[in-house]
């Protein structure tokens, strides 16, 4: 065990049971499940991707690159969980990956002995080949592939959206970060400080310090009371994953860790939308490695994190520890660590020990050649001392290899760089939104320097937004505990073997896949990351990428600067789908809207359809009847006596005004203004570019009020583009555009008897003619009654206040199947309309068709004036060769729907199908289609082609109305 | 007690009234039926037998049970027009001090801000939702959502509040 028999800020009362690889071990509260291992004395606790390395915590953060494991059964699995920042609570169940068939014994770590011949970029030179050989490869990559194995099973839990805004938002709640936010909530203003960590301090939960006469964590405590009394927020466990335009960030809260049962309100996390004012990003600085061969064994770690395993969580991870020296901080971790009880010997790397009278052996102008050692951790190290070659045995090495500040939210903003050659880091410059650093994020380096720092950048914020700072006191640091970014540290160089000197420990990249890739050609960084993978690992090169680049620079021998930096994307750290999709990972996927009919439908199990949104009953299927059958069956009945359908879904407007025609005249590219009142008309309108945009109907129900109808799926879309020709191009007019599609619900009742069914319910008892209208009532609810057919046969749609549709339902559909009608669904409406050769958006009207194309040009309004009708003349809309609307007769078999149509087999496809369906009283197969200069090939032969189906039928090409061509029935 | 219900209500005669026209006649007889003037953006008012939504730029929503699309539209005369629209919406009702909490869930919109209390109106998306909310008092709200998504986010809601608490 490496237990401290005293210290750390775990509860030592408080003991957890944890499961890791099948065996169970002991925890304390407040332990993370890296240094629960450490304490139980595991040490490797996971395999690297490519060549199957043994490896143990680099960190004791986020930033971690090596120690990933799956965690959670079922519905709440979750792999490639940082060991480093997963928290036990009692049932943890956590297993290694990447390896076969166990941690300490994986075959895969057979790659190590073949690394040479796999180096960066292999793939690109070794797969190649035909098709065929390509399967094969692509079969051996995908075995390959992946960190980690995907949850299988669904969601346990719930996932959560939630939007939030404030004045000030401070990211990080170390040091920095709860000094402004405390400036934000003193001066009156609406904070929000977030933390990832569960508890305030950052660095101080660390690194012991006094402030304002207080123990650190005691002070940060005091500042998180005082900000949440002062009505502040402060989220804990939550990591701001992205900075987004319009200083939109979102964090991702941890309600419970990574596969545990979430408490009874079942959420698990959840996905917040935070617009601020300001930003203040104190997201403090990562430290990073140093370079030599096995500088990836497991005990080899940063300085810091062997502070932190010690100071927070009272675990000596080595008792016989090595500490390597680029910086000064190497020093606190060195006298921790043998204030601990360690054996330590500090090598100083550069010329000259910095600190003086060190209670340990400190060697200086050391170079690093080797680590050696195996999965039980590292054994010894091989190093120059002066020129001579050393070899020390140890079991933990700690790397101080410099500091860089984390300013991935930084560049996400658009905010730019700038190099400091001191430190080798890079400092964010240049915001371009209203967001700024400070702290070891900006640079700043020791606690006094970045609270003050953190302390004046908020209170210039705040001034900024009216508020008026409170006029207190600086935290006073007595004892500085934080040393971070701002010290000198080593230029960054390695002296042992390239191969096994890893740069990117998660994805294997080495010293010598850089080397490559440069010899290779590869000078660009955003090229390097690319060939070599170099900072694409779920890490997101957190460790890696300053290694990298002033690799590069070495190489081209140029400054770090002048090679570039990568990109920092979101989020920051790995973030769940469930989290992404909030609500709608579950029973919410979508928003469900229902017809006012629906239970009426629901009633009569029919199957459903989603239409958009929107469920729709397709058919009302009898015992044995298929969809096809159903639907045939339900056609025939609307063709021979009568049947009835839902239409409540169409858009409809009630258009009010003096200039209400005028309006519509604007809108509709047909005649409507001369409509009678009691009339209607076909219409359709037209986008900006002359294209059809949508069809329906024009009713005039009085002088100055009209009631347009367009389709149910554009209905929105037509909501919309009706606001904007109101309120942009005739904001003068005197009109008012009601959108009704909610309010009036509607059935339409079609057939040879549907006059006889319907006239009763008219006020006068007689059904109006064809494209008239009248006014009914039924049980003292009005009806408005429309003659208008989709269908082809005589027909009406009936429109009620959507709340009394479900008496005119059921009176009518008593009516329809007493005269041996049907009730129809959306399957029988499309075998309807297409023999009787009506058009529909997303068929016919998909964006490309002019009314010239559909056959309807010659309804356009002569005079123009319409919305569209200027692009309408553009000479491409009217050229020949165009895609014209035909009919299509199978002659033999079945059209197949969305085939291309070709004058011969092998030759180009000159149209293709919109819509197949059949003669409902005659049978065959019959469909409508695009077909170039279409309206000049009638009576042409053609071949419908669906590869994806393996069907070629013969067709003819006819006109586009099969069904009443006269149009006698319709009008009764 | 839930720190917030949600519960669906019986629908109240729901008018839309669009203006084009505020000249004084019209501002005269909306005084003396109302006895008071549209609210402004983002505003609502009780008037006299009636509350009054703002609803977009020259629209207003009425409800009211002794409103009629014919008394109205007598108000409004030649300078706008009536449309009855009582059975476009589902009213939901949020009632209890963690409305502001639960509006959040979805939602892109500051409703924990001050300014957003008794007597404001807005128009906001939730969870794919178009919504009016009208903040009637310091513990509830009535949203007027599409009919056809009532259902839908008649259960979000409820789910939500569930984790509320």
């Amino acid at each position: 065990m490496s237990r401290l028999a005293a210290g750390g800020q775990v509860r030592r009362d408080r003991h957890i049971s944890f499961r890791f690889d099948g065996r169970i071990y002991q925890g304390l509260e407040g332990d993370t499940l890296a240094s629960a291992l450490l304490a139980n004395g595991v040490r490797l606790m996971g395999r690297s991707f490519k060549y199957h390395r043994p490896r143990g915590a680099l960190s004791a953060g986020v930033e971690e690159p090596n120690a990933l494991v799956q965690v959670g059964q079922g519905g709440r699995f979750e792999p490639n969980t940082r060991a480093t920042d997963l928290y036990l609570y009692d049932g943890l169940v956590a297993q290694s990956q990447n390896r076969w068939p166990g941690l300490a014994l994986d075959l895969g770590a057979v790659n190590g002995l073949i690394s040479r011949f796999i180096p960066a970029g292999f793939y690109y030179k070794t797969f190649f080949g035909g098709p065929k050989a390509w399967l094969v490869f692509e079969h051996f990559i995908r075995m390959a592939a992946g960190l980690g194995k995907p949850p299988t099973a669904p969601e346990a839990d719930a996932f959560e959206h939630r939007s939030a805004f404030c004045d000030l938002l401070v990211v990080g709640a170390g040091p920095a970060g709860l000094a402004a936010a405390l400036q934000a909530a003193r001066a009156g203003a609406r904070v929000i400080l977030v933390e990832q960590d569960r508890q305030v301090g950052g660095t101080l939960v660390r690194d012991p310090a006094t402030i304002d006469g207080q123990e650190g964590l005691a002070w940060a405590e005091a500042a998180k009371a005082e900000i949440l009394a002062a009505g502040g927020r402060i989220l804990l466990r939550t990591t701001a994953i992205g900075y987004w335009d319009h200083d939109l960030v979102t964090l991702v809260e941890r309600r419970v860790e990574a596969g545990q049962p979430p408490g009874p309100d079942g959420l698990s996390q959840r996905l917040w939308h935070v617009r601020a004012r300001r930003t203040i990003l104190a997201t403090g600085a990562l430290e990073r490695p140093l370079l030599f061969s096995g500088n990836d064994l497991p005990q080899v770690m940063l300085s810091t994190a062997v502070r932190t395993w010690i100071h927070r969580f009272g675990v000596l991870p080595g008792c016989r520890a090595v500490v390597l020296a680029g910086d000064d901080d190497a020093y606190r971790t060195a006298t921790l660590l043998q204030q601990a009880g360690a054996q330590v010997t500090l090598l100083e790397l550069r010329q000259t020990a910095t600190v003086a009278g060190q209670p340990f052996p400190v060697l200086t102008d050391v170079r690093v050649l080797k680590a050696t050692g195996g999965s039980g951790g590292v054994r010894s190290v091989e190093i120059t001392v002066k020129g001579q070659r050393q070899t020390l045995d140890c079991d933990l090495v700690a790397m101080a290899g410099g500091f860089s500040p984390v300013v991935h939210l930084h560049m996400q903003a658009g905010g730019a760089l700038d190099w400091s050659e001191s430190d080798g880091s890079f400092r964010p410059v240049s915001p371009r939104q209203n967001q700024i650093c400070c702290g070891a994020a900006n640079g700043t380096g020791g606690l006094a320097r970045a609270l003050a720092e953190a302390r004046s950048e908020a209170a210039a914020l705040l001034t900024s937004l009216g508020f008026t700072p409170a006029d207190s006191a600086p935290p006073w640091v007595q004892s500085e505990g934080t040393s971070g970014p701002g010290l000198p540290s080593l230029p960054l160089a390695a002296h042992g073997p390239a191969k096994t000197t890893f740069v990117d420990f998660q994805n294997d990249v080495t010293l010598s896949d850089i080397d490559l890739a440069w010899r290779e050609g590869y000078r660009s960084v955003e090229h390097l990351k690319r060939y070599t993978t170099l900072g694409m690992a779920t890490d997101q090169g957190k460790t890696s990428n300053i290694l990298g680049l002033t690799q590069l620079a070495a190489l081209e021998q140029r400054p770090v600067p002048a090679v570039g930096t990568t990109t920092f994307r979101p989020p920051y750290t790995p973030v769940t789908i469930g989290a992404l999709a909030g609500a709608a990972a579950s029973g919410h996927s979508a928003p469900r809207r229902r017809m006012p009919l629906h239970d009426q439908h629901l009633a009569l199990d029919p199957l459903w359809q989603p239409l958009g949104y929107w469920d729709r009953p397709r058919a009302y299927p009898r015992p044995g009847e298929t969809l096809h059958s159903a639907a045939l069956r339900e056609a025939r009945a609307t063709r021979t006596t009568a049947g009835l359908t839902d239409v409540s879904t169409l858009a409809k407007f009630d258009i009010q005004g003096p200039d209400a025609g005028a309006f519509l005249e604007r809108v509709c590219a047909t005649r409507v203004r001369q409509l009678a009142v009691g009339r209607g008309r076909y219409t359709f309108m037209l986008r900006e570019d002359g294209l059809v945009m949508d069809d329906g109907t024009v009713w005039r129900l009085a002088e100055d009020r009209w009631l347009l109808t367009s389709s149910s799926g554009g209905a929105d879309r037509m909501a919309a583009h009706l606001s904007y020709v109101r309120k942009v191009l005739a904001p003068d007019l005197k009109v008012a555009i009601a959108n009704v599609q909610e309010h009036w619900a509607a059935v339409a009742c079609a057939g040879p008897l549907a006059a006889s069914l319907v006239a009763p319910l008219l006020l006068d008892g007689a059904a109006p003619a064809h494209m008239g209208l009248g006014r009914g009532v039924l049980g003292g609810t009005p009806l408005l009654v429309l003659a208008a057919s989709y269908s082809g046969e005589r027909a009406f749609e009936i429109y009620v206040a959507a709340d009394q549709t479900a008496g005119l339902w059921r009176h009518l559909a008593d009516k329809v199947q007493a005269a041996d009608g049907a009730l129809y669904g959306l399957e029988a409406l499309e075998i309807l309309r297409i023999e009787k050769g009506h058009v529909v958006v997303g068929g016919e009207i998909d964006g490309r068709t002019t009314p010239g194309d559909l056959g309807m040009g010659k309804m356009l309004r002569p005079g123009g004036g319409y919305f569209g009708a200027q692009a309408l003349q553009r000479p491409a809309l009217q050229a020949p060769g165009r895609a014209q609307l035909v009919g299509l007769e199978a002659m033999g078999g079945v059209i197949p729907e969305g085939s291309m149509l070709l004058p011969s087999p092998g030759a180009a496809p000159e149209g293709h199908v919109t819509a197949a369906g059949l003669r409902v009283l005659q049978g065959g197969s019959i469909a409508l289609g695009l077909l170039r200069n279409g309206e000049a090939r009638l009576g042409e032969t053609l071949l419908a082609c669906s590869p994806t189906r393996g069907v070629t039928t013969r067709v003819l090409v006819v006109p586009t109305v099969f069904h009443d061509p006269a149009g006698e029935r319709y009008r009764g | 007690m839930a720190r917030v219900q949600v519960s669906l209500t019986a629908p109240e005669a729901l008018f839309r009234l669009e203006v084009w026209d505020h000249g004084p006649a019209f501002r005269a007889r909306f005084a003396s039926a109302f006895g008071q003037d549209l609210p402004g953006p983002g505003q609502s008012a009780q008037a006299e037998g009636a509350r009054i939504l703002w609803r977009e730029p020259g629209v207003w929503l009425l409800t009211g049970p002794a409103l009629s699309e014919s008394g109205l539209q007598t108000i409004a005369a030649e300078c706008g027009a009536v449309a009855e629209v009582t059975s476009g919406f589902a009213r939901i009702v949020l009632q209890g001090e963690a409305w502001r909490s639960l509006l959040a869930v979805g939602a892109f919109l500051d409703v924990e801000s001050p300014d957003f209390g008794p007597g404001r109106t807005a128009a906001t998306l939730i969870h794919h939702t178009p919504v009016l909310l009208d903040v009637q008092d310091d513990l509830t709200v009535v949203t007027h959502v599409p009919r056809s998504y009532g259902h839908e986010m008649l259960h979000f809601w409820q789910d939500a509040a569930r984790r509320i608490g």
